[in-house]
């Protein structure tokens, strides 16, 4: 059989849904499950959907198991996420080597080799995100053994529970030392983390007051950094009883973070954020479409993976509303991009540039995280995004596990110059592009038909630029 | 099967293939010609003057020439030299000798090789007896190429052949434009010429320069040999070199070229220490002579030019002292000793001329580094005090680390102890404020660990055969268990009889303690510097680090675990053939000369 049977892509979107379209959205059709039938099949534009979502992306190789798979496997494998013996042991290796480095430079290029290789994607892509939701930079946080700490904590729990992970991170002496938060005597409450636990992490502004967090501070009183290590000063704790939103007793930390969790908001703060970075790009999300999964939230004591699954099954997710609605964060550009090539490089100057493009991991602009959306794009990163798809492509320094492109696409019998650049569109691109972009790119492939490695990386160069390549 | 397709070229870049042809091909066709008569074939002019050195063909203007003497040898040795099983069985070096590229290599190389019924090395073996010449003419600014051979007609059909070749590759091109000069036919591309002249093969990018050399050669008349310069520069040879070099300094010096080279200044502190005598030398001498020689045991350089002491303006007497006399102390060769450098400086002496030898940018730094660092050292003026209390000479040394005595976890990044020893003018006068510095030194260290939560430095103080050492060692968390890098460090001083150490670590401290203590050591050298490099202990400081260096290849190449692995191990093979690197620096009579050695796996 030819490559490729049909396009593989969906129609074209862009930009965020308008908020009139959201409302109209029926939320028992959103939240139920997605079924594949004869008006919908499982084809490949759908498995790169899941793993572009769920992950950073897969290899065409990958896409084909994915299809053959079906969707409950392939979802259910998406969920669980793979092992690998030789994974895990280079991450141990390299782990074991960063660490005493103390180089933060070292860290960040650690966890970018983790995105790239790691089997289980979804632990990894839930990981970036608690990195935005807690907020923490090195450029504050100088020793860099504690934002690998940090690191392993929201690895640790980013598929679990929220309030353990919220409890530990309450303790993160990394999260501690940025917020100005390393001492909190019962004399001087310390608001600086109630406050950022009320309005960041857990409610949102508007459900809560100053009193709140003023008595909020003074549960944490007593929870200090001393040495770069988190320790409880009972002489400093107020045992007194507080009042936070509206419960009245002599609270500490913990007892007050079970209290913000119970906030009806507390839900639906968690689960508007994970709409927007598993499903789409808005600024605000209709609260009757939120509901369901925050119900799901509360159902299962904040369980986050029950909570993904939910969304990854989702009519909602497949539909019109997710796909093409989200612009790629840097990291998911850059990282998707080498996993379908199958390719590796210099992760130190993989890191310059995703800073250029404004995430650069472990250093997040402030204590809100990246806010992503369209603030990733702009002339400036625009150009340095399409460079490093450049410079992924064309570079000797790129590293293909396949030898090189031409080994890459060998073994999908993908004949010709329109073939190629539609197999290309389909692994590199989430929805059509026009034809006139089209035609270039084959106009393109055909003017260097002699070298095969050339006319890919050269395309691949080309797709790079456009603007469909950047949304998914 | 592998399939040859022919490249295109430019004008340009055809000369420059048609130089490697030709200089390929010369071999070949010398020896499959050898039973032919001198000067027959094109472009050979009967002569009456005929220069039997290349020097006797190059101008007097002349202000750089190279020779290789015995190319025949250097290609056997390398060919034949026991290393070259050990580099081919390396996996990077296997990979390339199987790539596409090396076979297609092979396939013209065999070609060539059916042409001339000869093995390319057994050929090039046979005729580089003329030896090979490189020089630079300053009247010009033109290079030129002379390569000898003894067989004219040889010659003669290697030029033929190679010109055939390289247009054969592009028939569609335009040829070489050919120019007759007094009998003989130049091939010309751009500004480049090659032509035969005699038994010459003669390649410039000037044309004026090669006529000139046609002119010497059918004329005769002044050349190279004549300048005084030069005669008393190769004079300075030894009989056995296996090629060597002559620059005519005083030319460069007075034309502005390299002006840098020839400065009063410096603009930084390390290049001045190390060579601003040198510097100050070079603003007075008139050529230098470099030669070297090669055999199965490595690889030796030489550089000498003319010196005298009286050269050495007062700011830079600090580098070779009063009549340039003198010496770098005793090296002190611990075990699993990987680097040593000995050196003569007065270092006082250097740092009180700091307003006459650096840049006026950096005075006002250095003078800001003399505040703070008087400042460190208990008040007492940095220049004259501190700095003035060492006697004039150095010695740094590097060495592998034994971890077996730690009670701290070993670290990860294992990093080599390295030791400063110097010689104190009042040792007793001045071991007080060199102890207090480095106490107020560690203790700021401290409150930086304190401040960070890592494991602080403690003070301990021993005794070993009469001699004092202070030690700060780390002491760690007992269930800690992370091997960090700073457990590499146990920062030490110690007073030995009139010496002063300052090491990395109390073991370092403590045997060079013991080997400046012992009856062997004092007997300073005759050279003003000396180093000394181990490839063994670094490939095994290298070897010790293997992990990391696998780790830092898999974050900077993109490699696998396996990839990175072999990457790494080929590396540790190539550092462990070489055996070791020396060099030395010394006044001898009215000469300053440079050796250096490189020792190779045998």
């Amino acid at each position: 059989m030819k490559y490729p049977p049909k396009t593989n892509r969906f129609a074209r979107r862009g930009g965020p849904i308008p908020n009139d379209r959201l409302n109209e959205i029926d939320p028992s059709w959103a939240w139920a499950q997605f079924e594949i039938n004869d008006s919908q099949e499982w084809n490949a534009a759908r498995v790169n959907h899941l793993h572009r979502r769920a992950g950073f992306g897969i290899t065409p190789q990958q896409t084909r198991q994915g299809v053959e798979l079906g969707m409950e496997k392939s979802t259910q494998a998406v969920l669980e996420g793979g092992s690998d013996e030789s994974f895990a042991r280079e991450t141990r290796i390299l782990a074991n080597a960063v660490g005493p480095r103390r180089a933060a430079e070292a860290n960040v290029a650690l966890w970018l080799h983790r995105m790239l290789h790691t089997p289980h994607q979804l632990l990894e892509k839930a990981t970036l995100f608690w990195h935005g939701h807690f907020a923490t930079s090195a450029a504050k946080v100088t020793n860099p053994k504690l934002m690998l700490d940090q690191n392993e904590l929201l690895r640790n729990h980013a598929l679990g529970k929220f309030e353990p992970m919220l409890q530990e991170i309450s303790r993160d002496p990394a999260m501690l030392i940025y917020l100005d938060s390393t001492t909190n005597r019962k004399t001087h409450p310390n608001e600086n983390y109630a406050r950022e636990v009320m309005e960041l992490f857990c409610l949102g502004i508007g459900n809560y007051t100053e009193k709140d967090i003023q008595e909020l501070a003074r549960c944490f009183t007593g929870w200090e950094v001393m040495r770069e290590k988190f320790r409880f000063n009972a002489n400093q704790h107020d045992t007194g009883d507080k009042n936070v939103l509206g419960q009245v007793g002599p609270f500490d930390g913990d007892e007050a973070i079970k209290i913000i969790l119970g906030q009806d908001a507390a839900a639906e703060f968690i689960a508007s954020k994970l709409i927007r970075y598993f499903m789409f790009d808005a600024i605000q999300i209709p609260t009757q479409l939120v509901a369901p999964l925050a119900a799901q939230l509360r159902r299962t004591d904040f369980e986050i993976d029950s909570a993904i699954e939910l969304i990854l099954r989702s009519n909602l997710f497949y539909s019109d509303h997710c796909i093409g609605r989200k612009i790629r964060s840097p990291v998911e550009m850059a990282i998707g991009t080498m996993r379908t090539l199958n390719a590796s490089g210099n992760l130190y100057e993989l890191a310059n540039s995703l800073n250029e493009q404004g995430q650069r991991p472990l250093y997040p602009p402030n204590v809100k995280g990246w806010d992503g959306g369209k603030d990733w794009i702009n002339s400036s990163t625009m150009l340095s995004r399409a460079n490093l798809i450049h410079q992924l492509a064309t570079s000797d320094g790129t590293k293909f596990k396949d030898g090189d492109l031409a080994g890459w696409i060998e073994g999908f019998r993908v004949r010709g110059t329109e073939q190629t650049v539609e197999f290309l569109l389909d692994h590199l691109v989430a929805v059509e592009v026009p034809s006139t972009a089209k035609d270039g790119l084959v106009e393109l492939a055909n003017s260097h038909r002699r070298d095969r490695n050339r006319q890919l990386q050269l395309v691949i160069a080309a797709i790079g630029a456009l603007p469909e390549f950047h949304i998914m | 099967m592998t399939r040859l397709t022919p490249p295109t070229f430019s004008l340009t870049s055809r000369l420059a293939l048609f130089t490697i042809t030709a200089t390929t091909l010369f071999a070949f066709t010398a020896i499959s010609e050898v039973t032919a008569s001198p000067f027959e074939g094109s472009g050979t002019a009967a002569s009456t003057s005929r220069a039997q050195d290349a020097a006797e063909l190059l101008p007097p203007s002349t202000v750089a020439f190279a020779k290789v003497e015995r190319l025949d040898q250097l290609v056997d040795l390398i060919l034949n030299h026991p290393m070259r099983e050990k580099v081919e069985s390396l996996d990077v070096v296997q990979a390339g000798l199987e790539s596409d590229e090396f076979t297609q290599f092979q396939a013209g190389l065999q070609l060539a090789e059916f042409r001339i019924g000869m093995k390319w090395h057994e050929a090039l073996s046979t005729v580089s007896a003329g030896g090979i010449h490189v020089a630079l003419d300053a009247e010009t600014e033109g290079v030129v190429l002379l390569a000898g051979t003894n067989d004219e007609a040889a010659l003669a059909k290697l030029i033929k052949d190679a010109t055939d070749f390289v247009q054969g590759l592009d028939r569609d091109a335009q040829p070489f434009e050919t120019h007759e000069y007094r009998g003989y036919t130049a091939y010309k591309a751009d500004q480049a010429v090659a032509a035969q002249v005699g038994p010459w093969l003669l390649i410039s990018n000037q044309p004026d320069l090669a006529k000139s050399i046609v002119d010497r050669y059918e004329d005769g008349g002044s050349n190279l040999t004549d300048n005084e310069r030069f005669q008393e520069g190769t004079s300075q040879l030894s009989d056995n070199s296996a090629g060597w070099a002559w620059v005519d300094v005083a030319v460069i010096r007075d034309s502005g070229m390299a002006s840098e080279l020839f400065t009063n200044r410096s603009e930084n502190i390390a290049v001045e220490f190390l060579f601003g005598g040198i510097q100050e030398a070079l603003k007075d001498t008139d050529y230098a002579a470099f030669e070297f020689d090669m055999d199965e045991s490595g690889l030796g350089l030489a550089l000498s030019t003319p010196f005298r002491s009286d050269w050495i303006e007062p700011p830079r007497e600090f580098f070779f002292g009063m009549d340039a006399g003198g010496v770098a102390p005793a090296p002190l060769e611990p075990q699993d000793m990987i680097f040593t450098a000995s050196t003569y400086r007065d270092i006082g002496s250097l740092w009180l001329s700091k307003e006459d030898l650096f840049e006026e940018n950096h005075i006002a730094e250095l003078s800001q580094a003399d505040s703070n660092l008087s400042t460190l050292f208990a008040g007492v003026d940095f220049g004259e005090e501190v700095l003035g209390a060492a006697e004039p000479g150095f010695q740094i040394v590097v060495t592998r680390q034994n971890y077996d005595h730690l009670e701290t976890p070993v670290p990860a990044i294992k990093v080599p102890a390295f030791a400063l020893v110097f010689e104190l003018k009042e040792p007793k006068e001045v071991q007080r404020t060199f102890k207090v510095a480095y106490q107020s030194i560690i203790g700021f260290v401290n409150i930086g660990l304190g401040q960070e939560g890592q494991p602080q430095l403690e003070f301990n103080t021993e005794d070993l055969n009469g001699s004092r050492i202070v030690a700060a060692t780390y002491f760690a968390d007992p269930d800690e268990d992370e091997g960090r890098i700073n457990y590499n460090f146990s920062p030490s001083i110690a007073f030995v009889d009139d010496n002063f150490v300052l090491s990395s670590t109390v073991e370092l401290a403590r045997e060079l303690t013991e080997l400046i203590q012992s009856d062997t050591y004092g007997e300073a050298t005759k050279a003003n510097s000396a180093l000394m490099l181990d490839g063994d202990a670094l490939a095994e400081i290298l070897g010790d680090n293997r992990e990391q260096l696998i780790a830092q290849n898999m974050l900077e190449d993109g490699n696998d675990y396996e990839e990175a692995g072999n990457t790494i191990d080929t590396l540790l093979s190539l550092v462990q053939m070489f055996e070791q690197f020396s060099a030395d620096l010394a006044v001898e009579g009215d000469q300053l000369k440079l050796h250096a050695r490189l020792s190779v796996d045998q």
